[in-house]
């Protein structure tokens, strides 16, 4: 019954994003959608999602996976 | 209002025209069915008939006019109880200031008049202000229409001009008491008038000249005693009256008048007479001056006047028959 | 301060706020007072005393009781000095032997239908009519006691709090007019006429079952013995008081806590409170035996395991216990394998002191607090589009609003003090839209009715506010030079074009709102045009999915029709808690250090790692739900969770529940065994608000002072815990007094930087930005320009709940607060208020209930998705069709069994008011129910053995 650790970081994206999406075009969603990640989510949380970038079946939408792709990269420079 | 409801109809369109009101109320007695049906009939036909509403007599004014009935309370004949009736609560009196004209029925200007004075402006402004000041005497001008009634043989109302005397409403237009027996005293203005001895009786019917004399006009109210009146318990009726009729806000008349009744019935069983006698004059003065309406401040009035010029019955000895 | 027993000082009458000013004399002493003033307030600030008994200064005046009479050179008679206003160069005479005599006699009239009993009298020493029978210098009563009385008058001793007394009363009518005008409630009135008058509850009710609400104002109305607290008959005057805040809900009222040594004998409101000037509710005035409750835990707790039975110990073993534990958790699960959570209840001190334990102690950012389930969305919202997460207004501001849009809140419940200010202006004449799914009671009570109630369906607020948005804008009703001015040109072109699409008009959005399309222009129309436009909104906006949506939504409205930055405007959150507010603005956030800045600027973190000596993280920390699923999932395994009740008062219960038995090391810090506290290994025990010194924030961002009246029964302040715990962790934290650590949070906290203890203790209070700036403090936010320069309008675009109504669980089930008791119930069903509110009930229309063949009065299973409890059924039609509502103020209902994990996008805030249930008739409590039953009698067994 309870989702597992990706699902429910899957969800909350997904939910972000949607939440977004009106707010311009793609790339200026994804966008916002990763600095909404960086600034509020923890260390674990994001360096999990950021793992499953090449994951194509985890269920990120076309936008949330921009912006994880994004925030992946972020965490990668610290 | 029974016999002749557009009068008072078109009296009070022009009070409402005068000073830019356009709703009236007529707030009538709940003990008049009468004229409460034929009220509402009139102002009806008159609605219909253009003279009430939008744009009354094309005058690009409004005036509605809507009759409201009371629940049998004397106090609401007081402007501000009538006012917290008219609006839906309890009859209690309001202080003023704030006055009516500023601030009245629902917080606005509202200009409150008996149906006499209302009635009355249709014809002054028929026949003319000279017409009516011609009527009557010193500053009492137009007519009064006079309640007489009490123990006398002709009752009844009469339309009179101010200036008659006391004594020529009651022995020739009253015909003298009904039991045929002396007039022994007069009570002018209703039920917080004074009550008047023989001496007074040649006083004329004028706002001025009855309040030179302690008494008040009022409404026109005569109530007419013979000789086996017993002035004591008039007095404690005055106070009674009060006590029952008292919305009870303030303390000098919502208390001051069931003592008053108490302090009489002490006088006239003899108990500390003279010390209650002190303190019935006393209570008069706290009513009179302390009271925050006319309810309490003029149940002295009948009290002070049967204590100063019928003191005997007062005496506790020889009591008259009722 | 603390104070003698005094009673406050009597004005008479209210105060005038004319600007002209107005010069007479009284008894030759020359007077200036503002136009409208009347003559007895003249002479009282001038100095002159006249006596009195109708009068009272938070209540119009009356004229009833005739002593106050004056004589006023040029006016016959005698005057009363309360109905009358100055006028110029007026003369008045206060004193003289015919006033002198007039009032003995009025006050012998009194005396000649009272008790002659003061010597016994509860008032006796504290009673007007005894002042002023002395005052006015009565001798006898000639009228003797033998005439007429009230005398043999039946006590009425309903009310758990206060007893009425008829056989004193004086009809001064005070207590008719204070719940008239004060309360509003209009539960009293004066029955019969003349001397028969009489005080009457209801429809001659007793008191406990007419609509009185218990808020006391009659009793502080009183002048006699007549209305008195049970408290004060039981143990007689105070002899001293000290001023504080409540410590229940967000509108923060000042009191007077009136003592007996240590004991307190009532609250009575205080008047110089700018908050609630004088006025006050059932909680805060009545409801405080919680803190000497005999559930009251007193001593330092600890078990190793749940099962076992708690072990009383010193707080110096308790601490080290708890420090050992968590620094060996975080050996061997790592650094952010433990958190805490602050109290919303607590001090802004004490709260601060937590965030800094978390952040030196611990060495991460997992610090939330319950914000995280109310208000979050707020501070999201208001952030983004005006800069700074704040209610923008003060109470007193609603005074001149003349469109007052009440959307997702119940005031008369929740804050009902501030409801009372609210009705008095919509009793004025100030119009009313409500957007609520339930007929609150704002919108139909005496003498108002709201202007509009769009009973929104649950889920879809963010529809009815795009649709109010989209007629303003399509009808041109915006505030085109307030916008242009204040606000980001370039954004608002976005969002005009975003809002004025078809698809947020009011007859396209009614298919998903069920607003009537009619109602929602209309009522568009009148905030856009009606004057002053205040919005004031609660958890019944935030608590969604799209919480910070509508928040921003509500902003973008107020930017619109230019109803920011004055008197009589404003938005307006709510709060729910008596230090929400303050425990946000100390940073108990996992991304915010105090003053709402980000844990990753680094200016910021560099000013607070200079002052507390070490390394701060600059990564966000873990937020309430997450520290849940990283507990679920192993991660996650100390919790220090202070003044909390995360297990009855965060949604999913099973899931909390699972959590925490998954955690190694709980430690709970409380004034009662909760329910969180029955899955922990550590209990310390808490202070209430009247056993520590500290400050609270109000919704109104107003600072106030929490003065001790009584040393803590656990023998720390909480703060001292804190402290205590933080430097057995090796914190190193020295505070002698709350007032150091408020001098700390100004040193690092730019909107504090002014406030100080010394400055309170003058100005009374502080609302805060308080610095160079602002010395003494910011009434109205956004004055000049907001807090981020130029407003933002933010895109609001609906996006619909996941929880929605199909054929398995076709009702949504809401939820909300009752008056008398207060969140979870901790405090409030530990005092007589539970005689309002034994139970929480599920208010069902009737067509629902029908449809299910339930009665008023049947036990009802709710069944959810995720769980399912029982409660008794309310049929009634406050509530729509396919709409439920429960309360959660009693552990045992489970309200939270059924809520789900569904929460706003940004915030987490759990999305408690929109559940999809299903309503069934049942017979016996659910399963859940019984299994929490037993647990709780195994708890509390567990702790008695600890107590023996």
């Amino acid at each position: 019954m309870s989702a597992s650790k990706i699902e429910r970081l899957v969800k909350m994206v997904n939910q972000i994003s949607l939440n977004m999406s009106s707010n311009g075009p793609a790339d200026f969603v994804a966008m916002q959608v990763s600095e909404h990640l960086e600034k509020f989510w923890s260390p674990p949380m994001k360096n999990l999602i950021s793992e499953h970038i090449a994951d194509q079946n985890i269920g990120l939408s076309p936008i949330s996976l921009k912006a994880v792709i994004e925030l992946a990269a972020i965490q990668k420079a610290k | 209002m029974e016999t002749d409801p557009y009068q008072l109809i078109e009296g009070m369109t022009i009070a409402g025209l005068a000073v830019g009101a356009n709703q009236g109320y007529i707030y009538l007695r709940s003990e008049y069915p009468v004229a409460h049906k034929i009220l509402n009939k009139a102002i009806e036909r008159a609605t219909e008939a253009g003279f009430l509403g939008k744009n009354i007599c094309n005058s690009n004014s409004d005036f509605f006019l809507e009759v409201r009935l009371g629940a049998g309370a004397y106090i609401c004949g007081e402007e501000t109880s009538l006012l917290e009736s008219l609006e839906g609560k309890r009859g209690m009196v309001r202080a003023k200031p704030p006055l009516p004209a500023i601030e009245g029925l629902f917080g606005k200007p509202t200009v409150v008049n008996n149906v006499l004075t209302l009635g009355a402006a249709a014809s002054i402004l028929e026949q003319g202000s000279e017409t009516y000041k011609d009527f009557g005497m010193g500053r009492s001008r137009g007519t009064l229409a006079v309640q007489l009634a009490g123990n006398v043989k002709r009752g009844g109302v009469i339309e009179l001009a101010f200036g008659v005397t006391l004594r020529e409403v009651v022995e020739d237009f009253g015909g003298g008491t009904y039991s045929g027996r002396p007039i022994r005293a007069i009570q002018m203005g209703g039920p917080l008038g004074a009550f008047l001895p023989a001496s007074q009786w040649d006083t004329p019917l004028d706002y001025e000249a009855f309040a030179a004399i302690k008494a008040m006009i009022g409404h026109g109210g005569i109530v007419v005693f013979d000789d086996t009146v017993d002035m004591a318990a008039q007095a404690r009726f005055a106070m009674e009256f009060c006590a029952v009729e008292s919305c009870g806000k303030c303390t000098p008349c919502r208390i001051g008048a069931t003592r008053g009744v108490e302090v009489i019935d002490r006088i006239v069983n003899n108990q500390d007479r003279d010390n209650n006698l002190i303190l019935l004059t006393d209570l008069c003065d706290t009513m009179e001056l302390g009271s925050l309406c006319a309810m309490g401040g003029m149940t002295p009035f009948p009290v002070r006047s049967a204590l100063t010029y019928f003191a005997e019955d007062f005496s506790g000895e020889s009591p008259r028959e009722n | 301060m603390l104070e003698f027993y005094e009673p406050q000082p009597d004005f008479g009458t209210p105060q005038s706020d004319s600007e002209t000013l107005v010069t007479l004399t009284i008894d030759g002493i020359s007077v200036t007072v503002p136009e409208g003033t009347s003559v007895m307030r003249a002479a009282s600030e001038g100095g002159v005393k006249i006596p009195r008994l109708c009068a009272t200064d938070s209540l119009k005046s009356f004229g009833s009781c005739r002593i106050c009479l004056v004589e006023i050179e040029g006016r016959r008679g005698f005057p009363a000095s309360c109905t009358t206003t100055v006028t110029e160069g007026m003369e008045v005479r206060t004193q003289s032997s015919e006033i002198g005599k007039l009032r003995r006699n009025v006050m012998e009239l009194y005396i000649s239908d009272h008790p002659l009993d003061c010597l016994t009298c509860p008032t006796n020493g504290d009673c007007e009519l005894q002042d002023t029978a002395g005052e006015v210098g009565l001798r006898a009563v000639r009228y003797g006691f033998e005439g007429e009385n009230h005398l043999v008058a039946e006590k009425d001793e309903s009310n758990p709090y206060f007893t009425f007394d008829p056989s004193k009363c004086i009809l001064c009518s005070r207590c008719v007019r204070a719940c008239e005008e004060v309360q509003g409630t209009f539960a009293l009135t004066i029955d019969g006429r003349g001397f028969d008058s009489k005080v009457s509850a209801g429809q001659a009710e007793s008191f406990m079952e007419s609509e009185c609400v218990s808020c006391g104002a009659c009793v502080d109305a009183c002048p006699t013995a007549t209305l008195t607290e049970k408290s004060i008959i039981e143990l007689g005057k105070p002899e001293h008081s000290v001023v504080t805040t409540c410590a229940y809900c967000g509108v923060g009222c000042s009191f007077k806590a009136e003592m007996k040594g240590n004991e307190v004998v009532r609250m009575t409101p205080y008047k110089d409170g700018k908050a609630n000037e004088g006025h006050a509710c059932v909680k805060g005035r009545f409801a405080f035996g919680y803190t000497t409750h005999k559930d009251r835990i007193t001593k330092p707790m600890i078990r190793e395991s749940i099962d076992d039975p708690w072990r009383e110990v010193s707080w110096d073993e308790a601490v080290s216990y708890t420090a050992e534990r968590f620094k060996a958790i975080q050996a061997k699960y790592g650094r952010i394998s433990i958190g805490a959570i602050s109290s919303s209840r607590c001090t802004n001190e004490e709260v601060y002191l937590v965030q800094k334990m978390v952040r030196t102690g611990f060495g991460n950012n997992n610090i939330d607090t319950c914000a995280r389930v109310c208000h979050s969305p707020t501070g999201f919202g208001l952030k983004t589009t005006l800069g700074e997460s704040a209610g923008t207004q003060t109470f007193a501001s609603v005074e001149k609003a003349d469109v007052v849009i009440v959307m997702g809140a119940n005031p008369t419940e929740a804050h009902p003090v501030f409801a009372s200010r609210l009705k008095r202006r919509l009793r004025e004449g100030a119009k009313l839209i409500v957007i609520d799914p339930r007929q609150i009671e704002l919108v139909r009570s005496p003498h108002i009715v709201a202007d509009y109630h769009l009973p929104v369906r649950p889920g879809t607020n963010v529809t009815v506010l795009n649709a109010l948005a989209h007629v303003i804008v399509n009808e041109g009703l915006q505030a085109h030079d307030y916008i242009a001015e204040r606000c980001e040109t370039a954004d608002f072109e976005k969002w005009v074009q975003f809002i004025a699409d078809e698809r947020h008009s009011p007859e396209h959005t009614e298919q998903f709102s069920g607003v009537p399309a009619a109602d929602l222009r209309a009522a568009a129309r009148l905030y856009a045009t009606g004057g002053n436009g205040a919005i004031f909104y609660g958890l019944g906006v935030t608590e969604h999915s799209q919480g910070s949506t509508a928040v921003m939504g509500i902003a973008n409205l107020a930017m619109l029709t230019g109803n920011l930055g004055r008197d009589g405007v404003g938005v307006n959150p709510l709060r729910g808690q008596n230090n929400v507010q303050g425990s946000c603005d100390m940073g108990s956030f996992p991304h915010e250090l105090p003053g709402y800045r980000h844990v990753s600027n680094v200016a910021t973190r560099q000013l607070f790692e200079r002052e507390w000596g070490v390394t701060l993280d600059s990564e966000p920390g873990l937020r309430i739900p997450n520290m849940f699923d990283a507990a679920i999932d192993g991660d996650f395994k100390g919790l220090y969770c202070q003044g909390e009740d995360i297990a009855q008062s965060d949604p999913n219960t099973h899931h909390v529940e699972a959590a925490l038995k998954a955690i190694e090391c709980l430690v709970v810090q409380d004034i009662f065994l909760n329910e969180t506290a029955k899955f922990a290994h550590v209990f310390l025990p808490g202070a209430t608000f009247l056993e520590k010194d500290g400050t609270f924030t109000n919704a109104e961002r107003r600072i106030s002072r929490v003065r001790k009246t009584m040393p803590p029964l656990s023998g720390k302040a909480d703060w001292e815990g804190t402290m205590a715990l933080a430097n057995a962790l090796g914190c190193n934290m020295h505070y002698n007094h709350p007032s150091e650590i408020m001098d700390e949070i100004a040193k690092l906290t730019p909107t504090f930087s002014g406030v100080s203890y010394k400055k309170l203790d003058e100005l009374g209070s502080i609302q805060w930005p308080c610095n160079d700036h602002t010395p003494a403090g910011t009434p109205i936010m956004h004055v000049d320009e907001f807090v981020r320069g130029k407003g933002f309008f933010a895109i609001t675009e609906y996006v619909p709940t996941e929880e929605r109504a199909n054929r398995k669980f076709p009702l949504l089930l809401t939820t909300g607060r009752i008056l008398s008791q207060y969140n979870v119930g901790a405090q409030t069903r530990r005092t007589s208020n539970s005689q309002w509110h034994a139970e929480d009930t599920l208010e069902i229309h009737p067509h629902d209930a029908e449809e299910r063949g339930i009665n008023h009065g049947d036990w009802v299973g709710i069944q959810s998705r995720v769980g399912q409890t029982v409660l008794h059924a309310d049929v009634t039609s406050r509530v729509k069709p396919g709409v439920v509502y429960t309360t959660f103020h009693h552990p045992v209902s489970g309200a939270n069994v059924i809520t789900t994990d569904n929460s706003d996008w940004a915030t987490n805030c759990p999305e408690y008011k929109v559940t999809a249930v299903q309503i069934s008739k049942v017979t016996a409590p659910s399963s859940w129910q019984a299994r929490q039953k037993s647990f709780d009698t195994q708890q509390l067994q567990l702790l008695e053995k600890a107590r023996h």
